[in-house]
């Protein structure tokens, strides 16, 4: 086995030593959701005649809608500069993986079949592709894992590592959208065996929302900084979100897949699934809930509010058991989506090992 | 994926619990039920590279389980803060960890097992292998290991580790009342007369109601259940053979001259058979015994014992005689100069006067001697072969003379074994195996009782009987009472269930699995842990079979 970068340098890449460090430091930043898509109406059909509405947990014998739950993750690191045209650029590398997790009573295991893993290094995009195909084939005859090499695109006003980061990112939404495909495929998701992914909807492709159609985005964090509404009807819905009662949700509002794809409508709504009172700020224990509106009557005048009603009564019997303790998002934390987590973290190689390989 | 049934786990090594060549952790897999002192084998590096790969053997001592919640405050804001009418949607990750003693590795690689390695069930040949069973010149079945998946392994002893001469003496303890003590020693001396049935001889003295008092009779009650352990074991379900019993004489003819609470059905079969014998102490003997008569009595200075030994200077026909004799040397004015003050001898006169106030100690009987069939022990065991079981029911005795019967046996078969005992051959008896009961009450921790006749003797027995074979078989309910010397000289232990105060008192304790140690307090009827000099483990669990002779109700 070579090291990858002594394989690089052969192949004529000149890489500065530097010390390879890790690039995920996770700061919980209580409103985050910097991008946060703004809601422009209400989107539930009948409209809801108060701001709020109270949600009941099924009754433990009725079987749960939330059958699949998906994580994605990503760990990356900043492992040298390559000098490409007389310029100093990161070598960010990466490791991503994406774990389905299945409920099967009352526990969860992971669908290993489902269940992705991806060795990569992104390059600066000043290196031509075929370059990289010729290195990607050198490094992977040298190294006992299997290795991905990405461009990311350079910019001037923007930081070189953060753009690999993100490459890797986009790459990791990617095995995300794949596996839902594949679910599609397999049959997987129907109206009562849904699956939910953890964060927002927010991929930065464009999709066949015909495969999404049975999917939930759920997210820990977000900040409503949003109106709605015109006039007197005029509606803040920071302020209905952080009034919410334990099993409260919000009426479902509209958004969009992105700012420029008008034809991926989001409905997106508020649940609080932990008491107000245990909490440490105003919108911890409430969770957002976003879901593709695909079938005409949907998209035309909003999601259904008793479907509405019933998938949010079964998130909020989720709540339980809590990675209290583990996670400082615990209190809106899905318990399958911490498990998938873990399972996606335990997979990886150490630091130590995967710094190694360089 | 086809996955191999006997894999019931995999090792966990981490950087806070790394395997070592001692210790190695694995998880169990959910469906698995596994206990402490289950035995595991676990896939190994080869000795040679590309070789056939070793197995690593080792002995679970703790399982715990473990959970992903990282306090317990995370467990009770799992219910809503606290709200026990919640019934949470998950269970927690989860799953039982356990750590075992490495035993053994079949191809002797001492290098910790890796990461991730599969764990089995292991195999019964393997097991004996690991437990040190293999290659025993002469083995004496110990009972059996019952593992969870439900594999039994005999365990034995070695003879040369068990009755000498390379280590010697037994020692088991545990709490009265589950009947386990006494029945697994019965059921390892019969497995002895099985198996080394021409070179021991083996005394037992009966100090709990009839209970050993007819260990030659079958037991009626025996299950075929219970049988078929017997033979899991090697051995035939047959109770011990060639016993005779001496009962302590007392002038009662309608209870057949002897105090005992022998069943008289079953004393008149004996009789019959001519195997039961009723002791006495007539003056001659007895006077020279005295120094045991008073194992009890704190005697800081030894005056007690000083008189003792001046007594078989008194030449008298009687016990009354002698008693006469005895109180004239305690008058006033009798003192010579540099004797033992007659306050002393008063104090020994008064004693020896309450406590040879017995049946016991009369002279042989001239008349009705066939019904009194009174004996000396020291008769009584010229008469022993090898092969032979006497037993001695002290049962009805104050503690007092249970010290004297019991010393006075020590004294007589080591005596004979070194020679001095004229009418004795210690050859013709072979080993000489004496199980005694109540050990605590015959060699006491107390550090006065060093000085004690009968703990001198036993710690005479424990310290060079090996040699000349005379083995120590004794039980008592706590380790704590008894002289730690005795106890550093049986090269078998035997531990059953105790009480928590006594596995915290008692220092042979503190090297049990912190598991063990909680386990010993709940061992079920019929299982021990054993500790013995051959095998390479320090304990092993075992259960043994159902006593196969026949236990009398009390009269």
């Amino acid at each position: 086995m070579k090291r990858i970068l002594s394989i690089m340098e052969k192949e004529g890449l000149q890489c500065l030593p530097c010390e390879r460090i890790s690039l995920d430091f996770e700061r919980f930043v209580e409103y985050r959701d910097s991008d946060e898509h703004p809601v422009d109406t209400f989107f539930e059909r009948p409209r809801l005649s108060t701001p709020k509405k109270k949600i009941h947990q099924p009754d433990e014998g009725i079987p749960t809608i939330l059958h699949y739950f998906l994580d994605g993750s990503r760990k990356t690191y900043k492992i040298s500069d390559v000098i490409v045209n007389g310029r100093y650029l990161p070598l960010i590398a990466g490791q991503i993986g994406v774990a389905v997790v299945r409920r099967n009573s009352q526990t969860v295991e992971p669908v290993r079949s489902l269940c992705k893993f991806k060795n990569v290094i992104a390059l600066p995009d000043s290196i031509p592709l075929e370059n990289l195909e010729y290195l990607e084939n050198e490094i992977n005859q040298w190294t006992s894992v299997p290795f991905s090499l990405l461009r990311y695109e350079v910019k001037r006003d923007r930081d070189p590592v953060d753009l690999g980061i993100a490459k890797i990112m986009s790459e990791m939404h990617d095995l995300e959208i794949v596996t839902v495909h594949q679910m599609a495929e397999q049959q997987l998701l129907a109206n009562d065996r849904l699956l939910v992914i953890d964060g927002p909807l927010r991929f930065k492709k464009k999709l066949d929302l015909v495969q999404f159609r049975n999917v939930l985005g759920i997210s820990k964090t977000f900040r409503p900084t949003f109106e709605v509404g015109r006039g007197r009807k005029r509606a803040d819905v920071g302020s209905i979100t952080s009034g919410l009662d334990f099993g409260e949700r919000t009426s479902v509002f509209r958004t969009f897949h992105t700012a420029r794809d008008l034809e991926g409508i989001i409905g997106v709504w508020y649940l609080r699934i932990r008491h107000p009172h245990m909490m440490s700020n105003p919108l911890q224990g409430i969770v957002k809930v976003e879901c593709y509106a695909v079938d005409p009557e949907d998209r035309e005048n909003g999601f259904d509010g008793e479907r509405i009603d019933v998938i949010s009564s079964h998130i909020l019997r989720e709540r339980n058991v809590t990675p209290y303790g583990e996670d400082l998002r615990w209190a809106s934390h899905l318990y399958p989506i911490y498990v998938a987590e873990c399972y996606l973290k335990s997979s990886f190689m150490t630091n130590v090992r995967f710094k190694a390989m360089f | 994926m086809h996955l191999d049934p006997r894999i019931i786990g995999r090792v966990t090594a981490t950087e806070k619990m790394p395997t070592t060549c001692s210790t190695v952790r694995f998880w169990v897999h959910k469906d698995q039920v596994i206990r402490p002192f289950d035995i595991v084998r676990i896939k190994h590096l080869p000795r040679k590279k590309g070789g056939r790969p070793s197995y690593t053997y080792a002995l679970v001592k703790e399982l715990s389980y473990i959970t992903d919640s990282s306090s317990h405050l995370a467990n009770y804001v799992s219910y809503d803060f606290g709200d026990l009418s919640v019934e949470p949607h998950y269970e927690r990750l989860g799953t039982t960890i356990a750590e075992a003693e490495v035993l053994y590795n079949d191809q002797e690689i001492e290098m910790p097992v890796r990461d991730g390695a599969a764990v089995e069930w292991a195999d019964a040949e393997g097991i004996k292998d690991a437990l040190g069973l293999r290659g025993f010149k002469e083995p004496i079945p110990a009972g059996y290991m019952l593992m969870s998946n439900g594999e039994e392994i005999p365990i034995e002893f070695e003879a040369a580790y068990l009755l000498g001469p390379e280590g010697a003496h037994l020692n088991i303890a545990g709490i009265s009342g589950l009947a386990t003590k006494t029945s697994y020693v019965m059921f390892l001396l019969n497995s002895i007369q099985q198996r080394l049935k021409d070179q021991v001889t083996i005394i037992i003295f009966n100090v709990k109601g009839s209970d050993l008092l007819a260990i030659d009779q079958p037991n009626p009650d025996l299950t075929p259940a219970q049988r078929s352990e017997w033979k899991k074991c090697g051995l035939d379900d047959k109770p011990l053979e060639n016993v005779t019993y001496l009962y302590p004489f007392a002038e009662k003819p309608d209870s057949y001259y002897t105090l005992s609470h022998v069943q008289p059905d079953i004393l008149e079969k004996q009789i019959a058979e001519g195997r039961a014998y009723n002791y006495i102490y007539d003056v001659d003997t007895g006077r020279r015994k005295l120094a045991l008569l008073f194992s009890d009595i704190d005697d800081p200075n030894s005056t007690m014992e000083s008189i003792a030994h001046q007594l078989p200077d008194i030449e008298t026909q009687s016990w009354r005689a002698f008693r006469t004799e005895i109180r004239s040397r305690a008058k006033k004015g009798s003192q010579k100069a540099g004797e033992i003050p007659i306050v002393s001898w008063r104090k020994f006169v008064r004693l020896l006067e309450t406590r040879t106030h017995h049946d016991l100690f009369t002279e042989r009987s001239v008349t009705r001697k066939e019904e009194k069939r009174q004996t000396l022990i020291s008769e009584a065991i010229s008469n022993l072969r090898s092969g032979d079981v006497l037993v001695i029911d002290i049962e009805p005795l104050p503690d007092y003379l249970q010290c004297l019967v019991f010393g006075d046996v020590i004294q007589i078969i080591y005596g004979a074994k070194l020679g001095d005992e004229e009418n004795i051959s210690g050859e013709r008896l072979g080993t000489v195996v004496i199980f005694a009961d109540e050990l605590n009450k015959y060699a006491p921790k107390s550090r006065s009782a060093t000085g004690r006749t009968l703990t001198r003797d036993l710690l005479e027995i424990t310290e060079r009987g090996r040699s000349l074979g005379v083995v120590l078989f004794g039980a008592e309910q706590f380790r704590s009472g008894v002289h730690d010397r005795i106890l550093g000289n049986c090269s078998t232990n035997i531990y059953g269930r105790t009480s928590a105060v006594e596995v915290a008192k008692c220092p042979d304790y503190a090297h049990f699995p912190r598991a063990l140690q909680s386990a010993i307090t709940r061992l079920p009827q019929g299982s021990l842990i054993l500790q013995h000099a051959a095998f390479t483990t320090s304990l092993i669990k075992t259960r043994f079979p159902y006593p196969n002779y026949y236990i009398p109700r009390v009269r």
